[in-house]
C-alpha cells in the first residue's frame, strides 16, 4: 500500500480526518468500515514510527558525513 | 635596456609610495590577524578582509595605550601611511592610530542594517514559513565544539531519539564566520532531505555575536527554503538573523525544544486519537445498530400475523354480539308472543263457560240472550263448557 512511503505527519493528518469524517457520519455501513480498517492502519503505522530506532547524529567533514560523537 | 641593483629598485618603489597622496595618509578597516608584539613593544601584525591582507606595524611610541586592546580577531580602524620597507622588498602600514570598532559603531551598524532590511520586507511575518510538526531530520549550523550544540543535541535525544541531525560545522565569531554560516544554509538547501535548521552559537560580547548581524547571511537566511530557527546567545541578544529566521529561539537549548515535540506527547496524541476513531466508529455501529432495532420492533408489531389475531378478535366480538341480540330479539318475541297469549286466554269466549255461563241457541243457532225472546221458544239449545244440550220445555215463565 502507499502508506509505507507516508511520513509521519502525512499518516498522522490522514488518520485525523478518519476520524473528523466518521464523526460526521457520512458513510454507508460498508465504507466505514473500510474507512475505520484504514484508520487502524494508519494508528499502527505511526506508533511504529515512534518507536523506531534510535536516529543518527552525522557531521559534515570535508564534504563527507561522519559520526558526531558529543566532545569531539 | 640597463638593469638596476634590487636596492635601486627598492627606493623608486618608495618613492612612488611616498608620493602618493592617498597611500600617505591612509585608514585602512580590517581584521588583526598574524598579531605578534615583540619584547620591545613594536607590534607586528596583517589587517585582513575576505579576500586579502596586508602586512601592519605600529611602533611602541604610537601605542597610545592601544597596546594592551590589539588582539587577533579584532576589527580595526588603522590610520597611517603605506610605504616601502626597502631592505625587505615589501610594503606595510604604519601605523599611527587604531580605533577600535567600538560599541558605538558596532551598535550604528546594526541599527542602519536592521532599519534597512526591515523596509525591504526581510523580517515581514508573511515570509515565515511554519515548521513542520514532525522534522525526520535536522540540519544544524554551528560551531561542533560549542556548549550550544551539546544543549542542543541533549535535548533532541531526549525528547525524541528517533530525529536524525546533521551538522554542518561552523565558524561563529570573527570576520570568516559570516561567510562559513552562509555556506552552511546553502549547502543544507541543496539537499533534498533536510526539514528544518537550526542556526545558531552560545553566548558570547556583542562583537562575538557580530557575525549574526551580517547582511549575506541575513539574505541567505531569507531565501532559505528550508525553515530556519535562530538561536544566538542568551534571551537579551538579538541578532539580524533572529529577526529574519521564521523563528528567533531565546537560546540553543529553546531552539531544540521548539522545533521537535516531545514523543511522549506525540504517543499521548496517537494513542488519543487511536481512541476517537474506535469511540466514533463504535458509537456509529451502535446507533445503525439501534436503528435497526426500532425498525426490527416496529416491524414486529405490525406483523400480519398480530392483524390476523386482531380481526380474529373483533370477528369474535361481532359474532357475540349478533348471538346476543338475536337471543334478545327472540326473547322479546316470547314475551310478546307470551303476553298476547294470555291476553287471548283472557279473552277466550269459552273462559265464560268455566265460570259456569253457558250460551242459549235458538233451533237456527242464532244466541238468544234476553229472557223475552227466551220465553217465546219452546225448544232451545244450552251451550255448556263441555258439550251442547237440547231443551223442550213444557212451562216457561218469567221469574220476578
Amino acid at each position: 500500500m502507499a502508506k509505507k512511503k507516508l511520513t509521519y505527519e502525512e499518516a498522522y493528518m490522514e488518520l485525523e480526518k478518519i476520524v473528523e469524517s466518521l464523526e460526521n457520519n457520512d458513510f454507508t455501513l460498508d465504507e466505514s468500515v473500510k474507512i475505520f480498517k484504514r484508520g487502524m492502519e494508519l494508528s499502527t503505522y505511526c506508533s511504529e514510527m515512534l518507536e523506531k530506532k534510535e536516529g543518527e547524529v552525522k557531521v559534515l567533514i570535508n564534504g563527507e558525513e561522519e559520526d558526531f560523537k558529543i566532545g569531539e | 635596456m640597463e638593469a638596476l641593483s634590487v636596492n635601486e629598485v627598492n627606493s623608486y618603489i618608495k618613492k612612488l609610495f611616498i608620493g602618493d597622496m592617498i597611500l600617505s595618509n591612509i585608514s585602512v578597516e580590517g581584521e588583526i590577524s598574524n598579531f605578534k608584539k615583540h619584547h620591545s613593544g613594536h607590534m607586528y601584525f596583517s589587517l585582513k578582509d575576505d579576500l586579502s591582507r596586508i602586512k601592519c606595524v605600529m611602533f611602541k611610541g604610537k601605542d597610545d595605550g592601544v597596546g594592551d586592546l590589539m588582539e587577533e580577531g579584532k576589527n580595526i580602524i588603522a590610520q597611517g601611511y603605506i610605504s616601502v620597507y626597502e631592505k625587505g622588498g615589501d610594503y606595510q602600514l604604519y601605523v599611527n592610530k587604531v580605533e577600535f570598532e567600538g560599541l558605538g559603531d558596532l551598535h550604528m551598524k546594526f541599527q542602519r542594517l536592521k532599519e534597512q532590511l526591515a523596509l525591504e520586507g526581510l523580517f515581514s511575518q508573511e515570509f515565515k514559513k511554519t515548521l513542520p510538526r514532525y522534522p525526520k531530520k535536522i540540519g544544524i549550523v554551528t560551531s561542533p565544539t560549542g556548549a550550544a550544540l551539546k544543549d542542543i543535541l541533549s535535548i533532541l535525544k531526549r525528547r525524541n531519539k528517533s530525529i536524525d541531525v546533521i551538522i554542518y560545522p561552523s565558524l561563529v565569531q570573527g570576520k570568516e564566520a559570516a561567510s562559513n554560516l552562509v555556506e552552511g544554509l546553502k549547502y543544507l538547501n541543496s539537499r533534498k532531505d533536510i526539514d528544518l535548521i537550526i542556526i545558531g552559537r552560545g553566548g558570547g560580547s556583542m562583537e562575538e555575536l557580530f557575525s549574526f548581524n551580517d547582511e549575506k547571511l541575513a539574505r541567505a537566511i531569507f531565501k532559505s527554503k528550508i525553515p530556519v530557527i535562530s538561536a544566538v546567545g542568551h534571551e537579551i541578544d538579538f541578532t539580524i538573523s533572529d529577526f529574519v529566521a521564521d523563528i528567533r529561539a531565546a537560546t540553543p537549548s529553546e531552539a531544540a525544544e521548539l522545533c521537535v515535540e516531545s514523543i511522549d506527547n506525540m504517543l499521548l496524541d496517537l494513542d488519543l486519537l487511536e481512541n476517537k476513531l474506535l469511540n466514533t466508529f463504535s458509537s456509529y455501529f451502535e446507533s445503525k445498530k439501534s436503528n435497526l432495532n426500532i425498525l426490527s420492533r416496529d416491524l414486529l408489531y405490525n406483523n400480519p400475523k398480530n392483524k390476523l389475531g386482531e380481526e380474529k378478535n373483533k370477528l369474535y366480538r361481532l359474532e357475540q354480539h349478533l348471538i346476543d341480540r338475536l337471543n334478545k330479539l327472540i326473547l322479546n318475541k316470547k314475551e310478546g308472543l307470551l303476553s298476547l297469549d294470555n291476553r287471548l286466554k283472557l279473552s277466550n269466549p269459552l273462559n265464560s263457560f268455566d265460570k259456569g255461563y253457558s250460551i242459549i241457541t235458538n233451533l237456527k243457532g242464532e244466541k238468544i240472550t234476553t229472557v223475552d225472546d227466551l220465553i217465546r221458544l219452546r225448544e232451545f239449545t244450552v251451550i255448556m263448557k263441555d258439550g251442547r244440550v237440547g231443551v223442550k220445555a213444557e212451562t216457561i215463565s218469567l221469574e220476578e
